[in-house]
Order: C-alpha cells, then sequence, then structure tokens
C-alpha cells in the first residue's frame, strides 16, 4: 500500500516523515510528529490509521520483498507501539459509550492493528480493553464472564488461524457475546467472517468505530459448518508435516521453516474447508509462491507439499477437490 | 373432505363430529337409496350441517344439524344475504371454502357442485378442534420462549449481561416493555437499581430508583420480598410515581404484572411487565409462564452474582501477582514477558521483579513448583519476603540465604515441600554506559549473555532451590555487560516447551538461542515479544508451563 490511501486531516507528506523516523529507529522523533500533528488538530484515526497503519503496511512490504529483516521490522513495530501509547496517553477519559474488548487470535502476534482499533474506539468514547496478542480462547471467555462486555473485535491477519478464529468467536457467543471481526485474515473483503459467525467485519478502526454505532443484537443460532472433515485434516496434521520433512529432506537447520510452511499449510486446507471457501486455500498457497519468488531462499517445493496433503488426506474428498484447485494456482503463479 | 357423489341428496355419512370418508361404492355396488323419505332421514343424522342452493342461490334443503348451527338459514334464505357474513362473502365471491365464528361456535364449510348449477354447503363444528390447536400452539411457543429464555440466561456468568437478558427475552412475547429491579451487590450505591426495555428500543436503559420504588409499583415491595401479587391495571395516580421508568414514548401502561426473581438464596429481584393500554391483559397461561421466567432469570443471577464474588476473589490474588510495570532503571533498559499456563485464571508459579536500588537496580525472576492458585499462593509469599527482606539485605547471596531461612521458617512449608528456583541480582552502571551484574543462582536455568559481536553464552550460576532445605547452598558469579550487550533470564517453560510441527519436541536452549541471534541489538522489549511469539507458535495452542523472561540491556532507557 502507498501513502496515497492517507486521508482525512493528515498529509502523505506525514506518512513519508513517519516512515523516515522508523528507518532510522528514531523514537523520539516518531513520537514527537504524532504529538505535534494530535496539537495540530489531528484526531486519533487521523495519526493512527493514516499516518501509522498506512507506514506499517510499507513495512510489511519492505519485509515481504526482503529489504527489510525480521529484526528490523520488529523494531519499527515496537516503536509504533510507544507511538500507539503516547497518543493514548492524551486521549480523555471514554464518555461511557459501552464496554468494548479487544483482542487477537490465539496465534496471532501482530497486535499493532487490533491495539490502534482499541485506541481509536477509546477515541470515539469507548470503554476499551486491549487483551494483546495472541489470547487463549479460555482467557477471553473468563474475561468476558468477568466483564460482561457489548462486543469483542477479533483481530486475525492470516486466514490460517481462522478456525481458531472460528472456535473463539463461537466461545464468545456461547457467553453471549457479539463478536466483530477485524483484518484480512478473515478475507480482504471479510468474507469468511459471517461463516464463522461474527456479527460484521471491518478492515480498519475506522470500520470499526461504524460498526460500533449501530447496535448489535445477539445474533441467531450459530453457523454450522458445512461439514467437519476440518477436523480431520487437523487430526492429520502431525502426520503430513513427517511425511513432508521426509519428501523434502531439508538441511538440519531448514527443517523448524519447512514443518512450519507444511503446518500452514494444513492450517490454511482446514480453514477453506471450515469456512467452505476453496479460494482461501488457493490465496495461501499463490501468496506462498509470491514468497519463494520474491525471496527464494529456504522455502520448500509447493508442489511437493501439496502432493503430500492430497496422499496424507486421500479418504477426504474435500481436502482433495480444494488441494487440487490450489495446485493450479501454484502452477499458474 | 367429503367424497364425490352424484345424483341425489344423499350426503356423505359423517360421525363423532369429523366427516368420514366413505366413498358411494362403499355401499358395496346397491343403488343410491331412491326413498326420499330414507334420504331425508339419513340427512338428518349427520353431524355435519348441509345446506343446498339452486342455480339462483336461494336455500333449498337444510338438515337438522344447519338448523342448530346455522338457524337463521331456512329454505328460501338468498345465500349471499344470509346472516352469517363470512359464508354470504364466500358465495358472493364464489368462494369454496369458509371459517366463520357464529353463535359462539366456530364453523368451517367446504363447498360442492351438485348437477343443475345447484351447489351444496358442507359445515362443521370446528370450535374444540380449535380450541385444541389453539392451545397446542401457546403451547409450543411457551416451550419455545421458555428453551429460548433458557438459553440466553444459561450463557453468561456476567450479572449485567443476565440483566440484560431478563429485561429483552420477555418484550414483546409477554410484555410491552419490561424493567427487572434489583439490587446489585456491594461495593455499589444500595438503592434500588432498574434496567428497562421497551418494544423497539435498540438496547435496555437502566437507572438508579429511589428509597420510594418499591412502594410505589403495587405488588413491587412483595415481589422484592419473594411475595407474588395479582397483575393489577394501572392507575394514573402510580403512573406520576412511575413516569421515569417509562420511556418517554410509551404511553399509557394498561397492565402491570410483578413477579418475584426468586433464586436459592432468596429473592433476587423483581420483574415487572407492562402492557400498554390497548393489549388485552395477562390471562392465567401467561401469568403462570411470567413467574416461571422469573425464577429462571432469578436463578441465573443468583449463579452470575457467585461467579462475580468468586472471580473478584480471584482477580484480588491475580492483581497482587501479575507481572509488574518494571520501572526505569538507570544505565539499563529492562522487558518483562510472562505467560500463565493455560488456565482461565492467569496466575500461576513464575515471577520477575525489578527494584531500583541506590547505586542501580536489583532484580529477580523465579519459578515456584507447581501451578495454579497453589502456586500462587507461594509466589505471593516468596515475593513479599523478597520485598521486605532487600530492604535490610541487597548483596544477592545473602539475600538469597535470608530468602531461604525466611520460606522455611514459614507454618508448614516443610509439609507442603514446595520449592523455588530463583535467579536474584544487582545492576550497577559503569561510567562507560555498561552495567555491571552479580548474579546469586538457586538452582535456576542459566541465563544467557549476548554479546556485541553476536556469540551468546550461557551465565553459569547453579545453586540449590530456594524453601527446600535449611542447609541449602547457593552460589553467587558477577560479570560485566558492555554497552548494548544483552542478559536474558528466563524460566524452565521457555526452554521446556513441548509443542513444534514435530512430535512434542522441546523447545529448547539451541532453538532460544537461535531466535535470539537476529533480535540482538535490539530493545529488551522487542526481544521479549519475539520471544514469546516463537515459543507461543512452538507451542501451537498446546498446554504449557507457566513462561517468564526478563531482559536487561546495558544502555540507558529511551
Amino acid at each position: 500500500m502507498t501513502p496515497a490511501g492517507a486521508g482525512g486531516g493528515v498529509d502523505t507528506a506525514a506518512v513519508r516523515a513517519y516512515l523516515d523516523c522508523l528507518d532510522r529507529a528514531d523514537q523520539t522523533a516518531a513520537v514527537r510528529l504524532a504529538t505535534d500533528l494530535l496539537d495540530a488538530g489531528a484526531s486519533v484515526a487521523d495519526v493512527l490509521v493514516d499516518v501509522v497503519a498506512a507506514a506499517q503496511q510499507e513495512i510489511g512490504r519492505r519485509w515481504f520483498t526482503g529489504r527489510w529483516s525480521v529484526a528490523q521490522e520488529h523494531a519499527a513495530t515496537h516503536i509504533s507501539e510507544l507511538v500507539a501509547a503516547a497518543v493514548a496517553a492524551r486521549t480523555p477519559a471514554p464518555t461511557g459509550r459501552g464496554r468494548i474488548v479487544v483482542a487477537c487470535v490465539e496465534g496471532e502476534w501482530h497486535a499493532l492493528p487490533a491495539r490502534i482499533v482499541a485506541e481509536v474506539l477509546r477515541a470515539d468514547g469507548w470503554q476499551v480493553t486491549f487483551l494483546g496478542a495472541s489470547v487463549p480462547a479460555r482467557h477471553l471467555v473468563s474475561y468476558l464472564h468477568q466483564t460482561g462486555p457489548d462486543a469483542v473485535l477479533l483481530s486475525c491477519l492470516l486466514s490460517t488461524r481462522l478456525v481458531r478464529a472460528g472456535r473463539m468467536v463461537e466461545a464468545c457467543r456461547a457467553a453471549g457475546v457479539p463478536v466483530l471481526a477485524g483484518g484480512p485474515g478473515f478475507g480482504t473483503d471479510g468474507r469468511w467472517a459471517a461463516p464463522l459467525g461474527a456479527a460484521g467485519w471491518g478492515a480498519s478502526a475506522r470500520d470499526a468505530a461504524r460498526l460500533l454505532r449501530r447496535p448489535l443484537r445477539p445474533a441467531g443460532p450459530f453457523p454450522a459448518a458445512a461439514d467437519d472433515e476440518y477436523v480431520a485434516v487437523l487430526r492429520h496434521r502431525r502426520t503430513i508435516v513427517q511425511h513432508a520433512l521426509n519428501a523434502v529432506d531439508p538441511a538440519e537447520d531448514e527443517a523448524d521453516e519447512v514443518a512450519a510452511v507444511v503446518g500452514q499449510l494444513v492450517d490454511a486446507l482446514a480453514a477453506a474447508i471450515r469456512v467452505g471457501d476453496p479460494a482461501l486455500l488457493a490465496g495461501f498457497v499463490g501468496w506462498q509462491s509470491e514468497v519463494s519468488r520474491v525471496r527464494p531462499d529456504g522455502t520448500p517445493l509447493l508442489d511437493v507439499l501439496l502432493d503430500v496433503c492430497a496422499a496424507a488426506l486421500a479418504e477426504h474428498p474435500r481436502a482433495g477437490d480444494h488441494l487440487r484447485r490450489a495446485r493450479r494456482t501454484a502452477v499458474a503463479g | 373432505m367429503t367424497a364425490a357423489r352424484r345424483g341425489g341428496v344423499a350426503g356423505p355419512v359423517s360421525g363423532g363430529g369429523r366427516a368420514a370418508r366413505v366413498p358411494s361404492r362403499g355401499t358395496g355396488g346397491a343403488p343410491p337409496p331412491t326413498d326420499s323419505r330414507l334420504a331425508r332421514e339419513l340427512l338428518d343424522g349427520l353431524a355435519e350441517a348441509v345446506v343446498t342452493t339452486d342455480h339462483a342461490g336461494v336455500v333449498r334443503l337444510v338438515n337438522a344439524m344447519a338448523g342448530e348451527l346455522l338457524p337463521e338459514i331456512v329454505p328460501g334464505t338468498d345465500l349471499t344475504r344470509c346472516a352469517v357474513a363470512e359464508l354470504a362473502r364466500a358465495v358472493s365471491a364464489g368462494a369454496d371454502g369458509f371459517d366463520a365464528e357464529h353463535l359462539g361456535r366456530r364453523l368451517r364449510g367446504t363447498r360442492r357442485g351438485l348437477a343443475g348449477g345447484r351447489w351444496a354447503w358442507y359445515v362443521r363444528d370446528v370450535t374444540e378442534e380449535q380450541a385444541r390447536t389453539d392451545a397446542l400452539l401457546a403451547e409450543r411457543s411457551r416451550t419455545a420462549f421458555l428453551a429460548q429464555a433458557g438459553s440466553r440466561l444459561g450463557l453468561s456468568l456476567h450479572r449485567d449481561q443476565t440483566l440484560r437478558a431478563t429485561a429483552t427475552l420477555p418484550v414483546p412475547y409477554l410484555a410491552d416493555a419490561a424493567i427487572v429491579v434489583h439490587e446489585p451487590p456491594p461495593p455499589a450505591d444500595p438503592h434500588p437499581h432498574w434496567l428497562r426495555y421497551a418494544d423497539g428500543d435498540p438496547t435496555p436503559a437502566t437507572g438508579v430508583g429511589s428509597w420510594e420504588l418499591p412502594g410505589a409499583v403495587p405488588g413491587l415491595a412483595d415481589a422484592l420480598g419473594g411475595d407474588t401479587t395479582e397483575p393489577s391495571p394501572w392507575l394514573d395516580a402510580e403512573l406520576a410515581d412511575l413516569a421515569p421508568l417509562l420511556p418517554a414514548d410509551f404511553g399509557r401502561p394498561g397492565t402491570v404484572l410483578v413477579s418475584p426473581m426468586l433464586s436459592a438464596g432468596g429473592p433476587a429481584g423483581a420483574l415487572i411487565l407492562i402492557r400498554r393500554a390497548d393489549r388485552a391483559g395477562f390471562d392465567r397461561r401467561e401469568i403462570e409462564l411470567a413467574r416461571e421466567f422469573a425464577a429462571r432469570a432469578g436463578a441465573a443471577l443468583a449463579a452470575a452474582e457467585l461467579y462475580g464474588e468468586q472471580t473478584h476473589l480471584a482477580r484480588v490474588l491475580q492483581q497482587s501477582l501479575l507481572p509488574p510495570e518494571l520501572p526505569r532503571v538507570p544505565g539499563a533498559t529492562v522487558a518483562g514477558g510472562y505467560r500463565a499456563a493455560g488456565d482461565s485464571l492467569r496466575i500461576g508459579g513464575d515471577f520477575y521483579e525489578v527494584f531500583p536500588t541506590a547505586d542501580g537496580a536489583m532484580f529477580a525472576l523465579g519459578d515456584v513448583c507447581g501451578k495454579g492458585v497453589g502456586a500462587a499462593v507461594l509466589t505471593g509469599r516468596v515475593h513479599q519476603s523478597l520485598q521486605t527482606l532487600r530492604l535490610v539485605e541487597q548483596r544477592p547471596l545473602a539475600l538469597m540465604s535470608l530468602l531461604n531461612r525466611a520460606l522455611f521458617d514459614s507454618p508448614d512449608a516443610a509439609r507442603r515441600s514446595q520449592f523455588t528456583t530463583l535467579l536474584l541480582g544487582t545492576l550497577t552502571p559503569d561510567p562507560d554506559g555498561g552495567l555491571r551484574v552479580r548474579i546469586a543462582g538457586g538452582g535456576h536455568p542459566s541465563p544467557l549473555v549476548v554479546r556485541a559481536d553476536g556469540t551468546i553464552t550461557p551465565v553459569t550460576v547453579g545453586g540449590m532451590p530456594i524453601g527446600a532445605l535449611t542447609s541449602a547452598r547457593f552460589v553467587e558469579t558477577e560479570f560485566r555487560l558492555a554497552p548494548g550487550e544483552l542478559l536474558l533470564a528466563y524460566t524452565d517453560g521457555v526452554t521446556e516447551a513441548r509443542g513444534g510441527p514435530r512430535d512434542g519436541e522441546m523447545f529448547g536452549e539451541a532453538r532460544l538461542c537461535q531466535a535470539l541471534l537476529p533480535v540482538a541489538g535490539l530493545p529488551p522489549a522487542v526481544v521479549v515479544e519475539r520471544l514469546l511469539q516463537l515459543v507461543d507458535e512452538w507451542l501451537d495452542g498446546q498446554r504449557h508451563d507457566d513462561i517468564a523472561m526478563l531482559a536487561i540491556n546495558a544502555s540507558a532507557a529511551g
């Protein structure tokens, strides 16, 4: 994403200046830039969505194309976290709109987007609890019973975590709390939010604020999965990983990474079956081929992995169908 | 339904109030009766009313039952203008049937064409049938309502959520507005609180009533005391007292039904159901249903209150044990990370702490054996002892011995045979930006040092766990961190995390070092976050022990 997406009270120059601070790992300058924008009349959403989130997307791109290392990405994200905290410190106390819980799906460690949503909602008058990265479902549910919020906002950036996201939505609804889904993990247009039982989906903090302005009524019955083949797929996860490692036979220091990619592939397959959309697995495979094109180092052969999955799941027709379609994507990519 | 027949006036044979299906050939092939007296007798014996009309729509024949059910219709009546409006309409419209309420009965009629443009109407008395169907439907909707109420009330263990469900569920099925009057547990304002939901509201409204409120609504004081009263019409005088409880645009209320929300521990509140003036009052069945619902809501509310008390206790314990906000330390940047074992209490046996001292700081990271509340209690004791003893002793090795004695001297420590592994250290900044570190060990995994050149070495400390033996021996080691170098102390929950994409392998020290390499030189908060993430990914949702780590960087905090 380019800084051209910026709008509201800030201009693209602010995003460039902010990226520059991140580039120099200058946290003091980054915080000053944000607070200066607030002083100049920009809203919390202007600063956090149009500057910080926009810059983070650029950082994601730099990491993806290999221009930045994981360490640089982490350091930059850390600075943006501090900026979010500094902006939060200047947000007046909530005006009593209601109580909201913001959490990341278990296994989701990209907490900054959810943090930004939390701060924008706080500035919008909500009493917000941000539970942070990778929230275990049990912790979330016990928190819901303790505090009885009006809604849970669940952030998920990677579709491979959708099976878990679905379980968390189910758990929240079982505790009587509606869930709003957020982030591209639910599909770039949020199409997988409804099949998992979410009451709505938003791409950004502004979407979240808008969705919450409408009343959220307890939803009807939980949407059942089309079938439970995804459970069988997850049961085979470990076997598939072992087969894949035997087939690829990576170097010792690459084994963990290969195993991780296979695990994600199985998760994506299970998620695709869970939401009943072969496009999910195809999307994951397409992204992986893109990764291996951009960064050829240490990325295993996707078609070998797809073959291993297909062989291990031969008894499961739906999985086979998803894998065949994904394979066409891999070949086309 | 009647069978097809031709020629003659003989209708279908019916009995027991229901038309039986006897086709004309059912007479065994005998010719249809031609004797008109016999036909008349047969016709009058029917349990169904029969009315025939000629081609002009004028009634020609009525049987005995028609005389009973439709006494106004006699031969010569023009059916399009007859006293049974629904029948008249059906004839005019050429419809094949009608349903009517007539003379206190439910009638259902069907039409059959006869030869020569004549028509026959067969009319049945379905009063009882209808009553049974109505009762069945009412019973079904009542069951559905209670089932829905049961599942919604059972969802949440939170008091406010339960109150919200109690106020919203009966609207509009049982009433046009519902108000729950309740007394929240301390430390809330002891005045009666209320929560109201009216048909069409987006969400329930809440408020606090005066002490006079229970006396102002007839039956409310009784209900709050656990007694039931009959529904009462709303009087103008009471309306004035209650105006603040009703929505501004609600209009004039008709009837009010107040029910106690009983629970095992006594009344948990009262439910006021209000119907508008244009809606019928509560019938016996609805009153029973309202009582039943209020009782279920009361039980759910009592359960939520009990859960609230329990979690409050847990939260108090949690708050005293959750990882602290770390203070700023001269010459160092510190960050801690913590993931409690997968129980819903989020408290456990790992802990860390940093205290500023006159010439630097003191830090501690420990692991109490066991999990959950039991371990948490001992963690609290270790914490407290440490807090106190550090005031008199700040040399790590001596403090460790003191702590061991303090824990060992506490009542029934031996019986519990619980022990703690601990790292206890001091940080003293050097003028050049480096840090002098002195660590005493009590059987804890060796911390790691990430040197400026990227090498990672464990600092061997050793020692024996504390709180286990009076004669336990501890050791101390001292080293220096150059500017930018990092010390990472962690609990065995990190290295012993079992998971990974393969078979329940342990995360291990090698993977920990591997993970540290790319983040060496970054702020400690980033290092801790990255390590927590990798361990979490490694665990992939598997159960794990408490995980704690403390990263210390020799550099001034930014």
